[in-house]
């Protein structure tokens, strides 16, 4: 798996408890 | 609506809820996209088996049109990880399970120690797991508001044992670009197991 990889100090859920930072991976993979 | 410019004109972003949620899970995410201009869907998934799932999910890839980035939290990474869909142009874990070919979510799930306050998780006679009420504000999401808590509990949908015994397909990753986001501090995916991808 050739990944990019951000890695955070966030817990299981991210997308409930950290949304900006999920946008902000979401975005990176669609700008590419 | 706010379209964005260039290729991002017509990019679909499609979310994939893992177990123990539904599509409202992704609901702090849709918002900010959708207010930058992107046809923003959660795919929901009956979390009944993993080939139901990965099917659910082609189906509604079938809803869509243009270029799709497929972004999955937790188990939902072993259903992405199965599109054959020619459309999807990349792939995107929030701390996503990441099976290889033949591997079941079970065998990736239970192969390193669990969290001290990881939830005992146990079917039921049906054959479904539930998170145990508790098991949201300890481990699902600890960092959750009582607010948001009390809407996953209240939205809990469980996941049936043949979801993490099926064995995987071969995986997309292999070939499409992927972006992974790691929970350090997760207590339900350790982050070892997180990590098992960089041994593919």
């Amino acid at each position: 798996m050739k990944a990019r990889v951000r890695s955070e100090k966030l817990d299981h859920t991210p997308l409930v408890t950290a949304p900006d930072t999920v946008v902000e991976v979401i975005l990176d993979a669609v700008s590419e | 609506m706010i379209f964005p410019m260039n290729t991002r004109e017509a990019m679909t972003i499609v979310m994939v809820h893992g177990a123990w949620a539904d599509g409202s899970s992704w609901s702090g995410v849709i918002r900010p996209l959708q207010a930058k201009g992107f046809e923003v869907v959660a795919a929901p998934i009956p979390l009944t088996s993993l080939s139901d799932d990965i099917k659910a999910l082609d189906r509604l890839l079938d809803r869509t049109s243009g270029p799709v980035v497929l972004a999955a939290h937790a188990y939902a990474g072993a259903v992405i990880s199965a599109t054959t869909n020619v459309r999807v142009k990349s792939l995107v874990y929030i701390a996503g399970l990441t099976p290889a070919e033949g591997e079941t979510v079970a065998e990736v799930f239970y192969r390193e120690k669990p969290h001290a306050l990881a939830p005992q998780l146990a079917p039921d006679a049906s054959g479904m797991i539930w998170m145990p009420d508790e098991g949201f504000g300890s481990a699902f999401a600890p960092k959750a508001s009582p607010e948001q808590i009390a809407l996953l509990n209240a939205t809990q949908r469980p996941i049936a044992v043949a979801c993490i015994q099926d064995p995987s397909p071969k995986p997309a990753w292999i070939d499409k670009p992927s972006w992974y986001l790691i929970a350090e501090e997760d207590r339900m995916i350790p982050v070892a197991t997180q990590l098992i991808w960089r041994a593919a």
